[in-house]
């Protein structure tokens, strides 16, 4: 009975991990900008979901679980963070690579924007205009008030739009 | 400076991400600023997460969904505020052993205060180092010899006083 729970709880895991682990990944490595770091994080991010989840829980109550101990791993780990890019291909010139880099357009406008903000600057970016989360979920995640996020998101977007406006990119995002 | 905001800002964020979005949200975020502002930081943010998975697709495979699983129930990694959390009762019951110990140490001595005088009194040389000491107390002129048995027992108390310190913040810190 206990192994068949268990196993049960490791295929909810499997699946659960085949739609999170690559957004997440995505999340910590922009926002930490270091590869041996967000290793680290999203490992430590996965145990920490494993020992307290509650396989009951919508899945998006789920998913907003394992950004939330992201996000304070991240805060935790704020002084380790530095402004350090993650162009492989650009490092390693691995010729699959450079095939992805030939498409990407609007990355080393959007990449160096965002790399010049704070790390919480960054993750309040991606948790609210890529993941979609709410104000008052983001304040969940953050440790801050709902009404500071707001305010704190007017101010990015404001800037963020200007910036990428002044760069040539269109009002529907497209370049 | 001015926030400009939107009731409707979380729900057209929410179903950008989720990659869609109802005629009304559509419609609404054609006329309303503040969403055209946040459909356009939505739609470079997703081209740039799609750009993002793409490269670390080739660059970095996820780790297998099973490797974490059993580091997990392993218990491998240790969390250490959880070991924190659980020794806490161990540091508080070490903390108040040592009180009780001073405690009782010094009623002890209270109570047999006689029996450790006459020990004290049996002891070869006390008596004659007690004789100086009371004498130069007398006299109000101490000798080197005195002084010197003076820094020594105070030198002793405190570096006693240290330990006891050390080792209860230790056990704090624990």
């Amino acid at each position: 009975m206990a192994s068949e729970s268990d196993q049960m709880q490791r295929d909810l895991f499997q699946q659960f991990y085949v739609r999170v682990a690559p957004l997440l990944r995505g999340y910590i490595y922009r926002v930490c900008g270091d590869q041996a770091l967000g290793d680290d994080i999203f490992q430590e991010s996965f145990l920490k979901f494993l020992r307290t989840v509650r396989w009951n829980a919508p899945d998006r109550q789920q998913k907003a679980f394992i950004f939330k101990i992201a996000a304070r791993l991240i805060i935790d780990n704020i002084r380790r963070i530095r402004p350090h890019p993650l162009d492989a291909a650009a490092r390693t010139e691995d010729p699959e690579s450079a095939v992805v880099s030939l498409h990407e357009g609007l990355e080393p406008d959007i990449k160096s924007l965002f790399d010049a903000l704070k790390p919480r600057d960054r993750s309040l970016l991606w948790l609210a205009y890529v993941e979609g989360y709410s104000h008052e979920e983001i304040a969940g995640m953050m440790g801050l008030n709902a009404k500071s996020i707001k305010v704190l998101l007017f101010r990015l977007r404001e800037s963020f739009a200007a910036s990428l406006r002044g760069k040539g990119y269109g009002l529907e995002g497209q370049s | 400076m001015k926030t400009a905001t939107c009731s409707w800002e979380d729900r057209v964020r929410q179903a950008l991400a989720e990659g869609g979005g109802d005629p009304a949200l559509r419609d609404h975020t054609a006329r309303c600023p503040v969403c055209r502002d946040v459909l356009a930081v939505s739609n470079w943010m997703l081209r740039f997460r799609d750009l993002t998975l793409d490269k670390m697709r080739v660059d970095e495979p996820l780790p297998a969904p099973g490797e974490l699983w059993n580091l997990a129930r392993a218990g491998r990694v240790i969390d250490p505020v959880a070991v924190k959390k659980a020794l806490k009762p161990i540091y508080l019951f070490r903390k108040i052993a040592w009180f009780v110990s001073a405690a009782g140490s010094a009623a002890l001595v209270l109570l047999e205060f006689e029996k450790i005088k006459s020990l004290l009194a049996s002891l070869p040389g006390l008596n004659a180092l007690v004789a100086m000491l009371r004498k130069g107390g007398e006299t109000g002129a101490a000798s080197p010899v005195q002084q010197a048995v003076v820094l020594a027992a105070l030198g002793l108390a405190g570096i006693l006083f240290l330990l006891l310190v050390t080792s209860i913040k230790r056990a704090d810190a624990g």
